[in-house]
């Protein structure tokens, strides 16, 4: 099984928590790497820039942009990514809550918390319109939807109209 | 610990491990932060089973959790 996992939306210091559990698990995997997985990393320069144990423990394709101007990392996610990943890998995991509309390969996305929805309050409005209509989409198209905890997942499900077998707590 | 009820941390403190108050009511995270100045016994039960309740959660489990859900994934 091979597993590309998309970091393109880990902007160094500008994600929040999801930058320390993301990484947290990539060291993890990297230490006991699983039998019969290859995994492998799309990320940003910035990202090899700031944790190049990471990158130096997984086959890893770096994008040369700084992700910070948001429609052009997407836009990179749409193309670049859905490029490299065809053919190449059986699944993609997006762990930055957000599955890109073009894929390239079947499609788990991670999904850290439903704040957009709890808290809009604290985002900017073009954020929070940004990820009320993607995390639904998101989770609705992904073959499987990974979340941090019972409650994250209960939110899932009470919200998104999801099958239950496809959202996996990892804990 | 002292965290926010109706989001995910508070299923960290469930059991014991921690106090888990309204994020929007600054009265009532005074009041359970001064809960804790407070009382050395209250201290200690949240010390000990928030210590228990770290121990338990490990990124090795996140670890194995994550690829069982790719072998699921992948299997259909």
């Amino acid at each position: 099984m091979r597993v590309g996992i998309n970091l393109l939306w880990l902007v160094p210091s500008r994600v929040g928590g999801t930058e320390m559990a993301t990484v947290s698990l990539l060291r993890e995997l990297a230490a006991r790497p699983p039998e019969g997985a290859e995994l492998s990393l799309y990320a940003l320069d910035g990202f090899a820039e700031s944790y190049p144990d990471v990158v130096r423990s997984f086959p890893s394709e770096l994008l040369p942009i700084t992700g910070v101007v948001r429609p052009l990392r997407v836009g990179a996610e749409n193309s670049w990514l859905a490029r490299r990943a065809r053919g190449r890998v059986d699944l993609v995991h997006h762990m930055g809550g957000v599955l890109p509309l073009v894929q390239g390969a079947t499609g788990v996305v991670t999904i850290h918390d439903l704040q957009p929805f709890d808290m809009p309050e604290n985002f900017t409005s073009t954020k929070r319109l940004y990820l009320q209509r993607s995390i639904p989409r998101s989770v609705r198209r992904a073959a499987g939807v990974i979340v941090p905890t019972d409650f994250v997942r209960r939110g899932v499900l009470d919200r998104f109209d999801v099958d239950p077998a496809r959202v996996h707590v990892a804990r | 610990v002292v965290t926010s009820a109706g989001t995910a941390t508070k299923e960290l403190v469930t059991g014991g491990a921690g106090l888990a108050v309204d994020p929007r009511d600054v009265d009532a995270i005074a009041a359970a932060l001064a809960s804790v100045l407070d009382d050395a016994d209250l201290a200690d039960r949240l010390r000990t089973a928030g210590r228990a309740r770290a121990e338990a959660t490990t990124w090795a489990a996140t670890a194995d959790a994550t690829i069982a859900a790719y072998r699921e994934v992948a299997a259909r």
